[in-house]
């Protein structure tokens, strides 16, 4: 097989596995955070994992703890609502980008993972600010007195209260960076493709008439 | 038995000369960088005996021997320090005697861990302590509540613990407990009838279906006459799993101490009183006494034919009736413990008031050798290498003897003996019941204590020492007490029950689930249905008449382990304890009116005293204010959260 008949599979093959990276990220948890404490430790440490739908983990403890504080975590989030409705449709329109024809296709595709990732870029500045809101809007009735507003970590550990906190990405995030990776690779191979595809058509017509046919 | 690195490097620090400098005080660095006062801690035992080294004289054979003992003990110190935080190898279960529980203890550490409440009332953990309570009930619908625990037996599959069920005999009443290991609670306690004197216990082995256990008091069960001539005793087969008594095997005289053979053939019991005499002077009369071998498939078969007599509701296999059912093997008179080796090839009956160990053959039922091994033979436990380890109650040692040699009738068989302080009793090594015994510790249930541990007036505890086996030498590395009276004692590695021990209970039916806490009254009866979780009961009050019989139905409705709470009601006789996940019941009736706060027993959290409510009780005739339920006030919110590990 030649080299632009591999290209021209390689870029809806991406396209594909963009979309198929998203689709499971559904599933996964994006972000998770741990808790660690004298008496929450190993295997005892406190869990919790942000999933695009919900929050998981150990949401009862936390809660039992929050009241001590004055916290108390939104039982539901707005991101909930449209973040996995986004990976659907990134996932979908991308999958159909890489199918497009000439130099639709690289701009689609370029579209659709800029789009994204905008979009993902306002889950997470909207997620910095409602945990700002969860550190600082507390009541004002907290049991525990001293204890002085927090921002939890976006990203990297802090200390809250008795408790190491440590936050990162989790494989759903890592897939959805790799499916953005993988659109916006099969954009630039779209593009270099199209261009190298010109330059074939004038100097080797074999050549371009393969990797038309291929496209 | 790793030595344990830092603890290893600390031992080598320590002063082995006279004129080693003074220790730097709590807290100061020693050369090395560590704080060494805070590790001194961990080494009273070594540091007793190196201390005196600082004022030896100068006869340097005295210095040798003082500094070989000295490092002979940091050693033992070392094999059973375990740092904090860090785990044990093996739970040790030690039958708790009189105090009708079981002990747990972690070895090599020898830190008691837990007490398993079974036999008698145990007002801390809740259990059993007031009439309304399941496991009151339970335990009265049996016999007293009181009981006397001598012999811990785990569930074995294919030769090996599964770390399912501990069964556990009350000699006093004589009951049988089974407690499940995912919580070590007491899971079915169940009477033997027909029996006086329950004491031996094993598990027939290999498939653990019957657990069987020896009639060591001998009545008249079937006409109940005080005439000793129409006395026998039963060997009883329990349904390991629902504990109920399928069938017994019965005869003249007694059945001591129980072990079963390996191969589904033989279950064996040592017999003191063959003379069925009703006096100590009688019951050594004779020379000779038995070992009784009871066939358990001709039982079986003697049962599905109908040959035997119903008594109480239980098939009775009289011994003369079935022949063979019941095999006396003669041995050394009044003997005590009766062991199998791990292969299944002997079952050695320990001769007590004989200084000798009666080895017979498993199969044949010959006796093959009877091995002179010191006074007062009690038990026998096993190495897997083909030792024997037998407690000698008189000597107050543990003798280590090779089984082999002595069959083949040589003299050589006595490979070491080892002091123990005082008058042992059981002896039991890890795992020395399953066919794969691992050899390395063996625990000496010692009966006397004397100046083991600090004066506490004229009674003192009882005394266990950990003796290192893993050699060709025993070495005794610890002694600890405990509370009156382990007779026996099983040890299980931790790795065993690593995924079977639970963190929280499984909800049960019963349970009360958050936002459904109520209050249900039907005349003068008031079920109160409540949660407890950091830091609240809900409901917070309740209202009843003075007279109205309250039953009580509390579950803990954490989610993390050790989360556990109490509630016990100002006079009126009632707390009970709740884990992560358990329910427990109590009923009361309520007293004359007023205010009766409740409270939480366990120290919980930061808000524990906090959390408390108040049992309001009215004249008769005052009309009541209802519990509205927990979602008609401000918990509305805060329940709402709370439902599940899942938000969404």
């Amino acid at each position: 097989m030649s080299k632009p008949l591999k290209r021209g599979v390689l870029t809806p093959l991406a396209g594909l596995c963009a979309a198929a990276l998203l689709l499971v990220s559904l599933k996964l948890p994006l972000w998770q955070m741990r808790l660690e404490a004298p008496q929450y430790r190993d295997e005892e440490a406190l869990k919790v994992a942000v999933h695009p739908n919900s929050y998981r983990g150990d949401l009862r403890e936390l809660t039992v703890l929050n009241q001590y504080i004055g916290v108390h975590v939104p039982p539901t989030l707005p991101q909930f609502k449209w973040l996995p409705m986004v990976l659907i449709a990134g996932a979908a329109l991308g999958a159909a980008a890489s199918f497009l024809r000439g130099t639709a296709r690289p701009r689609a595709l370029t579209l659709v993972s800029c789009v994204l990732a905008t979009a993902l870029a306002v889950a997470a500045v909207q997620a910095m600010s409602q945990m700002h809101d969860i550190g600082h809007k507390r009541d004002q009735k907290t049991i525990l007195v001293g204890m002085k507003d927090f921002t939890p970590p976006f990203l990297g550990t802090t200390k809250i209260a008795q408790f190491t906190v440590s936050s990162r990405f989790s494989l759903g995030a890592w897939l959805i960076g790799g499916a953005l990776a993988l659109q916006l690779g099969a954009a630039w191979l779209s593009r270099t493709r199209s261009s190298r595809g010109n330059e074939a058509l004038n100097s080797r017509p074999e050549v371009s008439l393969l990797t038309s046919a291929a496209t | 038995m790793k030595p344990n690195q830092s603890f290893t490097t600390l031992c080598s620090s320590l002063p082995m000369h006279p004129l080693t400098p003074p220790s730097p005080r709590p807290g100061e660095r020693a050369a090395g960088g560590r704080v060494r006062g805070n590790r001194m801690r961990h080494l009273g035992f070594a540091l007793a005996l190196l201390t005196p080294l600082t004022f030896a004289g100068c006869n340097s054979d005295s210095t040798a021997k003082q500094q070989k003992a000295a490092a002979q003990a940091a050693s033992a110190a070392q094999q059973v320090y375990v740092a904090p935080g860090k785990l044990d190898e093996y739970y040790a279960i030690l039958s708790g005697g009189q105090s009708g529980s079981a002990f747990v203890y972690g070895i090599p550490s020898c830190r008691l861990i837990k007490e398993i409440a079974i036999f008698e009332p145990r007002a801390g953990v809740g259990y059993a302590n007031n009439p309304g309570s399941e496991s009151y009930k339970r335990l009265a619908a049996t016999g007293p509540m009181w009981g006397d625990t001598h012999h811990p037996v785990l569930s074995q599959t294919d030769g090996r613990y599964d770390g399912h069920w501990l069964w556990i005999n009350d000699k006093g009443n004589d009951r049988v407990a089974k407690v499940d290991l995912r919580t070590f609670e007491t899971a079915e306690i169940k009477l033997v009838p027909n029996i006086q004197g329950a004491h031996g216990l094993a598990a027939y082995l290999p498939s653990c279906k019957y657990v069987f256990v020896n009639g060591e008091l001998e009545t008249d069960a079937a006409g109940n006459s005080t005439d000793a001539e129409k006395y026998r005793s039963v060997i009883a087969f329990l349904d390991a799993q629902t504990l109920e008594t399928k069938f017994q095997v019965s005869f003249v005289g007694n059945a001591d101490i129980a072990s079963s053979g390996k191969d589904g053939r033989y279950v064996f019991v040592t017999m003191y009183n063959t003379e069925n005499a009703m006096s100590s002077e009688g019951m050594i009369e004779r020379d000779r006494d038995a070992v009784g071998a009871i066939d358990v498939p001709l039982a079986e078969k003697a049962l599905a034919e109908g040959r035997f007599t119903k008594i109480n509701g239980v098939p009775v296999i009289e011994y003369e009736k079935v022949s063979g059912v019941l095999t006396l093997i003669p041995v050394p008179k009044n003997p005590h413990g009766c062991n199998v080796t791990p292969d299944g090839k002997y079952v050695l009956a320990s001769g007590k008031l004989s200084p000798t160990v009666t080895i017979i053959d498993a199969k044949t039922l010959k006796v093959v050798a009877e091995p002179e091994v010191g006074l007062g033979p009690l038990h026998t436990t096993f190495d897997g290498r083909g030792n024997a380890y037998t407690s000698l109650f008189v000597d107050s040692q543990i003798v280590k003897w090779n089984i082999e040699k002595a069959v083949k009738g040589g003299t050589d068989y006595i490979i070491d003996r080892v002091d123990v302080h005082y008058n042992v009793g059981h002896t039991k090594a890890a795992g020395a019941d399953t066919s794969y015994p691992s050899g390395d510790w063996l625990i000496s249930l010692n009966k006397l204590s004397k100046g083991m541990f600090l004066p506490v007036g004229p009674g003192m505890p009882e005394s266990q020492e950990l003796v290192d086996i893993s050699g060709e030498k025993m070495r005794v590395v610890a002694a600890f007490p405990s509370l009156p009276e382990p007779h026996d004692a099983v040890m299980i590695h931790r790795k065993v029950l690593e995924n079977i021990v639970v963190q929280t209970h499984e909800l049960q039916p019963t349970a009360v689930k958050l936002g459904e806490e109520k209050v249900v009254r039907n005349g003068n009866k008031v079920d109160v249905y409540m949660t407890c979780i950091r830091s609240k009961f809900v409901p917070e009050q309740f209202e009843v008449h003075e007279g109205d019989e309250i039953k009580l139905h509390l579950t803990n409705v954490e989610t993390v382990r050790d989360m556990t709470h109490g509630i016990a009601f100002s006079r009126m006789g009632i707390n009970l304890a709740v884990d992560p996940g358990q329910t427990s019941e109590t009923a009361f009736v309520a007293g004359k009116p007023g205010t009766y706060w409740y409270y939480c027993t366990w120290f919980c959290s930061a808000l524990h005293l906090e959390m408390r409510g108040r049992l309001l009780v009215k004249p008769q005739g005052v009309p009541l204010n209802e519990y509205l339920g927990p979602l008609a006030k401000e918990d509305k919110a805060r329940r709402a959260t709370q439902k599940g590990n899942v938000y969404e």
